[in-house]
């Protein structure tokens, strides 16, 4: 009468409950993401905050133990200094080459009329090179929107909005492919484009150069606009060494990127960016 | 039990902000330290083979704060941990059949197959998802960051043996 009921007939359905369970609660998890996921970035955003502060300044201290003096605080100002200084040569270079008074004007009007929103970094997510900050649809935060620092050094752009919180993909995320133009000393010759493309861990390649056009180290990548999702002008990295293959159509460069995201937590978001 | 399932619920909670906030200050060469997934192998590891109930719970808990933290979608850290559980307890039982204890030499290569194992599913599932190419698996930064979580881990295999040991006296 009760061969059926034999511990292993028992097992299967438990198993089987136990699956659906899960699935159910995967299911309620994915269909409420949004809601789950702010109210975790709530509850834990004080937290958060002041352990963002906490690991800054002890990996600051750290530094600055391991290579004594001010030798950090000089190294930080310079690179603010250099970063404003590459913002400056990328304008008036461009100001050179465009040759156009009037369209100048209108160019760097549009410049001054960004809005930009303020915002804090809280987390970062290594796995896929993204930040967590603290602006969402409650702030007018939308997705795609350009985000920038002080120097207008480009981090990357939103990508996953919530009520108080989003998510920005690093320019390094490795779906992130960027347009961009080489700044040159010369200013005759045609600008030469290409493309950043994020390899993860954040880092990324200079890719789809030409091979009959020459690159060198230390050449300024700036975005050119091609794509429509950033401003022009924006400082994206420099190049640091050339990769040259004739079998290849295209060559390639490793490059630097500007953005650092241990001597920062203050970011802007460009709020009304129109494609020009 | 109950006791213990709410300390490591608390434990893998205050982890995961820990780790998305101050430990992304201390990245070398771009490999990050990722003590949600010691923490989880460490359960695992010390649980008695026979036995399934913390180290489905870490793994439930453990991926559940991964995936709430991440871009991905709830349900992908979780599932992952899951094999690794699975694959880690059929392994420790083989291996606990022979020796009958939790060395050191079986704790190393275990880490580093269960490490691989996880970031390898995830490589997967950033490559369909998201990302039109993969980045290699045998890179410098992935050596670097299993050596990194190693030597975390290898503190926590002290710490946690010592804790077992202490408990056991008691």
């Amino acid at each position: 009468m009760n061969v059926f009921l034999t511990k292993k007939n028992t097992i299967f359905p438990k198993i089987l409950i136990g699956i659906v369970i899960f699935l159910v609660f995967i299911g309620i998890l994915n269909l409420f993401q949004k809601q789950f996921k702010n109210f975790f970035y709530f509850v834990s955003e004080p937290l958060q905050k002041n352990f963002w502060r906490a690991g800054g300044n002890t990996s600051n201290f750290l530094v600055s133990f391991l290579e004594t003096g001010n030798l950090t605080k000089t190294n930080k100002d310079l690179n603010i200094k250099n970063q404003e200084l590459l913002q400056e040569i990328s304008i008036l270079q461009h100001t050179k080459t465009e040759n156009q008074a009037l369209r100048e004007i209108i160019s760097i009007q549009q410049e001054q009329e960004f809005k930009l929103i303020l915002t804090n970094i809280i987390g970062i997510d290594s796995y896929q090179d993204s930040i967590l900050i603290d602006k969402g649809s409650e702030d007018g935060i939308l997705e795609n929107m350009p985000v920038i620092n002080s120097q207008k050094v480009l981090f990357g752009k939103v990508f996953k909005v919530y009520k108080s919180f989003s998510k920005v993909m690093l320019i390094s995320n490795q779906s992130n492919v960027l347009d961009i133009k080489i700044q040159k000393d010369d200013t005759i010759s045609p600008p030469i484009y290409g493309a950043v493309r994020g390899e993860g861990n954040f880092t990324a390649i200079l890719d789809i150069v030409p091979l009959d056009r020459e690159i060198k180290n230390n050449d300024i990548l700036i975005t050119s606009s091609l794509e429509g999702t950033f401003p022009r002008n924006l400082l994206v990295g420099k190049i640091t060494e050339v990769r040259k293959d004739d079998l290849k159509p295209f060559q390639t460069a490793k490059i630097e990127l500007f953005f650092n995201l241990k001597q920062i937590n203050k970011l802007f978001i460009i709020g009304d960016y129109k494609v020009e | 039990m109950w006791l213990r399932l709410l300390i490591i619920f608390l434990l893998f909670g205050l982890l995961v902000i820990l780790q998305s906030s101050f430990l992304v200050h201390f990245r070398i060469m771009g490999a990050n330290i990722n003590l949600i997934f010691i923490l989880f192998y460490l359960i695992v590891f010390f649980e008695e083979s026979q036995k399934y109930i913390q180290g489905i719970f870490s793994a439930i808990i453990a991926g559940f704060f991964l995936d709430a933290f991440s871009s991905f979608y709830f349900g992908i850290s979780l599932i992952y941990l899951l094999i690794v559980v699975f694959i880690l307890k059929y392994i420790i039982y083989l291996l606990h059949q022979k020796r009958g204890a939790y060395p050191i030499v079986y704790f190393i290569p275990l880490f580093v197959l269960s490490f691989i194992i996880y970031n390898l599913l995830l490589m997967i599932t950033i490559y369909f998802l998201s990302s039109p190419h993969i980045a290699p698996v045998v890179s410098l930064i992935f050596l670097v960051k299993i050596v990194y979580n190693l030597i975390f881990a290898l503190f926590g295999f002290y710490i946690y043996k010592s804790f077992k040991l202490y408990r056991l006296k008691k």
